[in-house]
C-alpha cells in the first residue's frame, strides 16, 4: 500500500523494514504454527532490541515502540500463544488500540483484520454476510458469502481484532464464545461445506474501554474465553514525554510538517496531565481530578494541536498561550465543572512550581488567562 | 550477566580453591539457591571450622538452632540498653532481629557444622560494639522499627543496580537476582556460581563510596571478622567462612579501623532466641532485608531436596497454582482447571520467552494475574493476587526446642495460650468472641489479652465490646477480640522480661510502677480501671494508697472528674465483671468527690470545649447523690451549684446545666428557668447568641421540663417568635444541638405541641406549599378529567 496517501500509514506498512529485518535474523527460533515470527522476535518488535540488525547491507535499529509496561507485553504475546484469546482493558487513551496492533502487525503480518465495535454491531457482522446480488444468482455458495474479519481470521490462520467489544450488545458479543471455545464457525447455508475450521495461527485480541459511557457488560462465559490485561496509565512523567514527544513527531512527519520538537512543552503537558491523573502534584499539593480521562493519547493531541497551530498560524514555535488554550480542548466531554479544576490546577501547582522552579512554568503560569 | 559482565572493566574476583586453607563462601541471605551450593560445597571441603557472620555474642545460642526438636522461621533478638548515653541522648534502647529460615545458608552452614561435629562460631563483632562503629542515622542505627541485622543496602539498590536491571530488561534487582542466581543457577557448577556471586558483590562493592562503607560500621565489622579468621586459621585446618558476599573483599582486603574505646557495661547488651514468622521475615511487609515471599522460596528449597531437585521451581509453581485455585474455588470463585493449565502455559512460556530455564515467583504473579483475573485488575477482582501473596508469603511460625532459655515470661505467655486454648501455630489473624458475663473462661481469656494489651506486646486488639477505660460502648455484653501470633509478640514480651516472670506478675509491676509515675487522680482511677479488666487484685493495697495520695494531691478539676467517672464505672460494673475485690471504690469515689465540690464553683468560666466534659460531670455527680453511699452529699452538691449561679461570668450551657440538676431537685426552680431563658433570648445580640447554648445545658440535665411542664414549651415558642429571621438562622446549628438530647419520638411530640400552637400541624408544616402555577394547572386538570367522566 502506498504511505504517503494514508493518513495513518497501518503497523506492517510504517515498520516493514524492522519487520523484514527481523523475519530474516528470526531463523532458527521456534515458532508457533501460523506466526510470522517467533514470540521473543515480537517481543524484540514492540520492547525494542539493544543491537541494530544487519538486513540487506543496511543497519535497522528495532526502537521500543510501546512504552510502558514490559511484563504485560509479555504476557500478551504468550496468550496468544495458546488457545485464549487476549482483552485488553483499561480506562481510554492507554495504547490498548497501538499494543493490539502492533501484536498483529508482528505475528500475522496484518493489523487490518479488524471489526470495530459499536452499538450497531450485529452477529453477522461479527461472523459473515451475503452479497445478496450474487447469493440470488449462485444460490448459497462461498462466493456470495462475504467473510467477516473474524471468518477470515480462521480462514487464514491470522489474528482477528475486535476494537470496542463492550460497545457491542452483550448478546452479539456472545456469538464469539463457541467460536472462541471450538475453534469452528458452521455456515449452515452451505451444508456439508459449510464448517470453516480455524487455522493455526488464528486468534482474537479484543479491546474494551473501561471508563467510557454506553459500553455493556460481558457474560462470564465470554470472559472464560479471554486472559485478561489492564492497560494502565503511564505512571512515569519522563516516559509520558518522550511519549508526547515521539507520537507528535511521528504524526508530523505524515502531514508533512517540519518542526524541531518542543521539549519544555511536552515536559510541562506531560506533568500537568500526570498531576491531574494521580490528583496529587510532585511538589504534594492534593488536586481535584478532573472528570475527563486526562489521557496520554489527549496529551498528544493537545501538543499536536498546538504544535499545528504554530506551524500554520504562528512563527513555527509553540507559545505556552496556545498551548494552554488548547489544555481546554482535552476537557471536552465535561468541560464546566473540570475547566474549574484546571484553573485550581493553575492557581496552586503551577503558581508555586512557577516560583521554584521557575523556567517554562512561568511562562505557563502567565498564560493561565487563556483557560476560558 | 553475559552482557553485563563484558564491561570493560573486569573486577578481580576472589579465588575459590578447595585446596587452600581457608575457603570464601558468599551468600544471599534466605537464598535457597545459595544454600544449596554451599551445601554442595560442604560436602566436598569437609572443613573442621564453619565460621558465620553473626554478632559473636549470640555464640552460646547456636546449639539451639541446630536443635532437631525446633525448627524455624527463628531469630536471635539482640537488645541493648544504653544507660550510659555512648550513643547519644535520644534513644536509649536499641534492637534488631537476625531472622533464620529453612532456606538460609547460615543456618545451612550451622547445620551441617552440627551434623559433622566441626567447630562453628559467629565472628562479627557484638551487637553493641557494631553500634558503636556506626555513625548516627546509619547501618543499624538507622531509623526504624524493626531493623534487621541482615542489611543488604548495598546488595540491592543503587545506580549500579538500576542501570544494570535497565540493561538485562528486568524490573527489579529481585527479578534479576531470581533470574541470574536463582533459576539459572541450578544448573551451574559451584565454582561457577561463587565465581557468579563474586563478581557481582565486588561490582557492588566497587560502586559503593568508601565514607558509606565507614559511616554503617561495615568497615570496622569486617576488620573484626578478618582477625577472628586468622585467628582461626592458626587453629584449624581448613576454615569454611559464610558471609554475606559484599564483604568476602573486604574480609580479604580489611582496611583497619580503631576500635570504639567505650564499652557497654555488663548487662547492658541482651540476645535471645525467639520464635519467628514466615510473615515477619517477608521483605515484602517492609520491615525485613533479605529475599521477599519466604513461603514460594520455602516450598523450592523442600523441592530442591526431593528426588527431582532439577524441577524444584516448576513444581514449585505449580503447587501454588493448584493451591490457589482450590483456595479459590473454596471461597466460592468460578476457576476451571482450564484456568489452571491457562496459568501454568503462562508462566512456562514466559519463562521461555524471558531466558529462565524454569518459571519463578515472577512468571507466577503473571500467570496468575492473567489467568485467574477475570476483567479489569482492580481492588474487587484482585482476590486471586491477594490469596497467591499469602501463599508466597507463608504462615509458618517456628518452634524453639525445649531447652532453648526463652525468658519466664514468655514461656508464661505460651502455658498460658496453651491453657486457654488459643493455638499459637500460625501467624494468620484470629478473631475470638467472648461472653464475658456468662463465661468464665471467657472472662480470663478477655483478663489475658487486657494483660498482654497492657504489656504492649502486639498480639490482641479489642475490635468491639466495652470500653471501659474510655467510657464508651458500656451496654455491650460480648467483647470481639483479633489477635495474632508473630515474632513482634515475642520480642515485646523479651523487652518486657524484666518486669517479671510471668505475664501476671510483670502487669502488676508495671501497674505499680505507672501509678508511681501518675501525677493526675484520674490517670490513676484510669489504671485502676485497666487493673480491674486485667483482673489483677490490688493484695498489698499499694494502688490504694498511691490513688488516695493522688486525689489529696490533685487539683485539677477535670482530672477528679474523670477519676470519679472512672472510679464509678468500677463501682457499677464490679458485679458484672465478678470481681468485686478488696478495692475500697466507694471510699476512694467520696474523696473524689469531695474534692470536685470543693473546686466546682470556681468552674463558672468554663471554654465552650470543656461544656460537655462539666456537664457529664455535674450530671454524673447529681445521679451519685441519688445512691444511699452518697445522699449526705445531695445538700453540699446542690448548694455549690447554687454558688455557681452567682457567678458572672458563669459559661451559659453550665448555667442551664445547673439550673436544670437544681429543677431536679426542686420543681420551684423552674420559674427561674424561665427568666434565665428570657434573660437570654430577650438580652443583647451577643447574650442572645448564647441562648442555644444555655437550652442545650438545661436539656441535657432536664429535658423533662418540656416534655412535663405545660407552661415552658409556649413561653419558649413565643421567645423565638419574636426573633428576627437571620437571628433565628444564626442560633439554628446550636439549636439542633440542643434538641439532641430527646429521642426522636420525645423531638416529634414536642414538635406537635409547637405546631398546635401556631394553629397547624407538623405534618402540615413538612408539606411544601403548592406554587400558584401548580395549583392552577392541578384545578384545570382536576376539571378536564371530572369532564371527561
Amino acid at each position: 500500500m502506498e504511505q504517503t496517501n494514508q493518513i495513518r500509514p497501518q503497523a506492517e506498512a510504517r515498520y516493514q523494514d524492522e519487520l523484514a529485518a527481523l523475519a530474516a535474523e528470526d531463523g532458527g527460533n521456534r515458532k508457533p504454527l501460523g506466526w510470522k515470527l517467533s514470540p521473543k522476535a515480537v517481543r524484540d518488535f514492540i520492547l525494542g532490541r539493544k543491537k541494530p540488525l544487519e538486513y540487506q547491507g543496511r543497519e535497522i535499529t528495532v526502537r521500543k515502540k510501546y512504552l510502558g509496561n514490559d511484563a504485560l507485553v509479555e504476557r500478551c504475546i504468550i496468550t496468544l500463544t495458546g488457545s485464549r484469546g487476549l482483552m485488553l482493558v483499561g480506562e481510554p487513551g492507554t495504547a490498548k488500540t497501538l499494543l493490539s496492533e502492533l501484536l498483529s502487525a508482528a505475528i500475522s503480518g496484518v493489523s487490518t483484520n479488524t471489526i470495530q465495535g459499536t452499538a450497531g454491531t450485529t452477529e453477522d457482522m461479527i461472523k459473515y454476510s451475503w452479497n445478496y446480488a450474487l447469493l440470488l444468482a449462485q444460490g448459497p455458495c462461498r462466493q456470495a458469502l462475504v467473510p467477516s474479519p473474524l471468518y477470515v481470521g480462521m480462514e487464514q490462520g491470522i489474528l482477528a481484532r475486535f476494537e470496542e467489544i463492550t460497545r457491542t450488545p452483550a448478546e452479539i458479543q456472545d456469538s464469539l464464545i463457541s467460536v472462541m471455545s471450538d475453534k469452528v464457525l458452521n455456515v449452515p447455508e452451505l451444508g456439508s461445506e459449510g464448517l470453516l475450521f480455524a487455522r493455526p495461527g488464528f486468534n482474537v485480541i479484543g479491546t474494551a474501554n473501561t471508563r467510557d459511557k454506553g459500553v455493556n457488560e460481558m457474560s462470564s462465559a465470554l470472559k472464560r474465553r479471554f486472559n485478561f490485561e489492564t492497560v494502565r496509565p503511564v505512571g512515569d512523567v519522563k516516559l509520558e514525554k518522550e511519549i508526547i514527544l515521539r507520537e507528535a513527531a511521528a504524526m508530523a512527519k505524515n502531514a508533512g510538517v517540519e518542526m524541531e520538537p518542543d521539549d519544555d512543552a511536552a515536559e510541562l503537558l506531560s506533568a500537568t496531565f500526570h498531576e491531574l491523573r494521580e490528583g496529587v502534584s510532585s511538589m504534594g499539593h492534593r488536586i481535584e481530578k478532573p472528570n475527563a480521562v486526562m489521557s496520554t493519547a489527549e496529551a498528544v493531541s493537545v501538543y499536536y494541536q498546538t504544535m499545528m497551530g504554530a506551524y500554520y498560524y504562528g512563527g513555527g514555535k509553540i507559545e505556552p498561550r496556545a498551548l494552554v488554550a488548547n489544555l481546554t480542548g482535552a476537557l471536552g466531554q465535561e468541560p464546566g465543572e473540570d475547566l474549574e479544576k484546571l484553573r485550581g490546577y493553575f492557581s496552586t501547582v503551577v503558581r508555586d512550581k512557577a516560583e521554584e522552579v521557575g523556567g517554562p512554568w512561568k511562562a505557563y503560569y502567565q498564560a493561565r488567562s487563556a483557560l476560558k | 550477566m553475559e552482557s553485563v559482565l563484558s564491561g570493560q572493566k573486569r573486577p578481580q574476583v576472589i579465588p575459590f580453591d578447595l585446596s587452600a586453607p581457608c575457603v570464601y563462601f558468599p551468600v544471599r541471605h534466605h537464598s535457597p539457591a545459595c544454600a544449596l551450593h554451599l551445601e554442595r560445597t560442604l560436602a566436598a571441603y569437609q572443613p573442621d571450622c564453619v565460621l558465620v557472620e553473626g554478632p559473636e555474642n549470640a555464640n552460646h545460642l547456636l546449639p539451639l538452632l541446630t536443635d532437631p526438636e525446633g525448627h524455624p522461621p527463628l531469630a536471635f533478638y539482640y537488645a541493648l540498653r544504653d544507660e550510659k548515653g555512648l550513643l547519644g541522648e535520644e534513644e536509649a534502647f536499641y534492637k534488631c532481629y537476625y531472622p533464620f529460615l529453612d532456606c538460609s545458608p547460615e543456618l545451612a552452614a550451622l547445620r551441617w557444622a552440627a551434623r559433622a561435629g566441626a567447630e562453628a562460631k559467629f565472628i562479627d563483632l557484638p551487637y553493641g560494639q557494631i553500634l558503636l562503629a556506626s555513625a548516627k542515622d546509619r547501618g543499624l542505627r538507622r531509623p526504624g522499627e524493626r531493623r534487621s541485622y541482615q542489611d543488604e543496602g548495598y546488595f540491592s539498590h543503587g545506580e549500579f543496580l538500576e542501570r544494570l536491571c535497565e540493561k538485562t530488561g528486568l524490573r527489579s534487582f529481585d527479578e534479576f537476582w531470581e533470574k541470574y542466581f536463582e533459576v539459572n543457577s541450578l544448573s551451574m557448577e559451584t565454582p561457577d556460581f561463587v565465581a557468579q556471586m563474586h563478581t557481582y558483590c565486588v561490582l557492588a562493592r566497587e560502586n559503593t563510596p568508601p565514607q558509606e562503607l565507614e559511616d554503617d560500621g561495615c568497615l570496622a565489622r569486617e576488620a573484626h571478622m578478618a582477625e577472628a579468621i586468622a585467628a582461626a586459621c592458626k587453629k584449624f585446618q581448613r576454615v569454611f567462612v559464610v558471609t554475606g558476599g559484599f564483604h568476602t573483599w573486604g574480609l580479604l582486603h580489611p582496611t583497619p579501623v580503631t576500635p570504639p574505646a567505650e564499652t557497654f557495661p555488663n548487662g547492658a547488651e541482651q540476645v535471645y532466641p525467639m520464635i519467628y514468622s514466615m510473615e515477619a521475615a517477608d521483605a515484602l511487609n517492609g520491615y525485613a532485608s533479605g529475599m521477599q515471599s519466604p513461603g514460594f522460596y520455602q516450598r523450592v528449597w523442600e523441592y530442591l531436596h526431593s528426588d527431582a531437585p532439577e524441577s524444584a521451581y516448576g513444581q514449585a509453581v505449580l503447587d501454588l497454582l493448584a493451591s490457589v485455585g482450590r483456595r479459590l474455588r473454596h471461597k466460592g470463585e468460578t476457576l476451571s482447571v482450564a484456568d489452571e493449565t491457562c496459568a501454568l502455559d503462562m508462566a512456562r512460556g514466559l519463562a521461555w520467552l524471558r531466558g529462565k530455564r524454569q518459571p519463578g515467583l515472577y512468571e507466577l504473579r503473571d500467570g496468575v494475574l492473567t489467568a485467574f483475573v477475570k476483567g479489569e485488575a482492580a481492588a474487587a477482582t484482585c482476590l486471586p493476587l491477594e490469596i497467591l501473596r499469602r501463599f508466597t508469603t507463608g504462615n509458618q511460625v517456628g518452634k524453639l526446642p525445649d531447652s532453648a532459655l526463652i525468658p519466664p515470661l514468655a514461656a508464661d505467655f505460651q502455658n498460658q495460650c496453651a491453657r486457654l486454648g488459643l493455638r499459637l501455630k500460625t501467624s494468620q489473624q484470629q478473631q475470638t468472641i467472648l461472653n464475658i458475663f456468662s463465661s468464665q473462661k471467657h472472662r480470663e481469656i478477655s483478663r489475658f489479652f487486657y494483660r498482654t494489651v497492657f504489656l504492649s506486646c502486639p498480639f490482641a486488639k479489642l475490635v468491639k465490646g466495652p470500653d471501659l477505660a474510655n467510657q464508651k460502648n458500656r451496654a455491650l455484653i460480648r467483647e470481639t477480640w483479633a489477635w495474632h501470633w508473630d515474632g513482634a509478640v515475642m520480642a515485646a514480651l523479651v523487652e518486657q522480661s524484666i518486669s517479671g516472670g510471668t505475664v501476671e506478675e510483670a502487669c502488676v509491676l508495671q501497674l505499680e510502677r505507672r501509678m508511681s509515675d501518675a501525677n493526675l487522680a484520674g490517670d490513676g482511677a484510669e489504671l485502676l480501671v485497666q487493673g480491674f479488666l486485667m483482673g489483677l487484685e490490688d493484695l498489698t493495697g499499694k494502688l490504694h494508697q498511691q490513688l488516695r495520695t493522688l486525689a489529696a494531691s490533685d487539683g485539677d478539676f477535670f482530672s477528679l472528674s474523670n477519676a470519679c467517672k472512672h472510679l464509678n464505672t468500677l463501682l457499677e460494673m464490679g458485679r458484672l465483671y465478678r470481681q468485686e475485690d478488696s478495692y475500697d471504690y466507694a471510699g476512694l469515689l467520696d474523696q473524689c468527690f469531695g474534692k470536685v465540690l470543693s473546686l466546682l464553683p470556681s468552674m463558672a468560666a468554663i471554654k465552650d470545649d470543656q461544656l460537655d466534659a462539666c456537664l457529664s460531670i455535674i450530671a454524673l455527680l447529681y445521679e451519685l447523690t441519688a445512691r444511699p453511699a452518697f445522699a449526705n452529699r445531695r445538700e453540699i452538691l446542690l448548694s455549690a451549684l447554687e454558688a455557681l449561679l452567682s457567678d458572672p461570668d458563669l459559661h451559659p450551657g453550665l448555667h442551664g446545666g445547673a439550673l436544670g440538676l437544681l429543677y431536679g431537685a426542686d420543681p420551684d426552680w423552674r420559674n427561674e428557668i424561665e427568666t434565665a431563658c428570657t434573660g437570654y433570648l430577650r438580652g443583647t445580640r451577643e447574650r442572645m447568641l448564647q441562648s442555644a447554648s444555655f437550652l442545650r445545658g438545661l436539656f441535657s440535665t432536664a429535658r423533662d421540663l418540656l416534655l412535663v411542664s405545660d407552661q415552658f414549651l409556649p413561653s419558649l415558642d413565643h421567645l423565638f417568635s419574636r426573633l428576627e429571621e437571620p437571628d433565628f438562622l444564626a442560633l439554628l446549628p446550636e439549636l439542633r444541638l440542643a434538641f439532641r438530647y430527646f429521642t426522636p419520638s420525645e423531638a416529634s411530640r414536642i414538635a406537635s405541641r409547637a405546631a398546635a400552637l401556631h394553629g397547624t400541624t407538623a405534618e402540615q408544616l413538612r408539606r411544601r406549599p403548592a406554587l400558584p402555577g401548580q395549583y392552577a394547572y392541578a384545578e384545570a386538570l382536576d376539571a378536564w378529567a371530572a369532564a371527561k367522566l
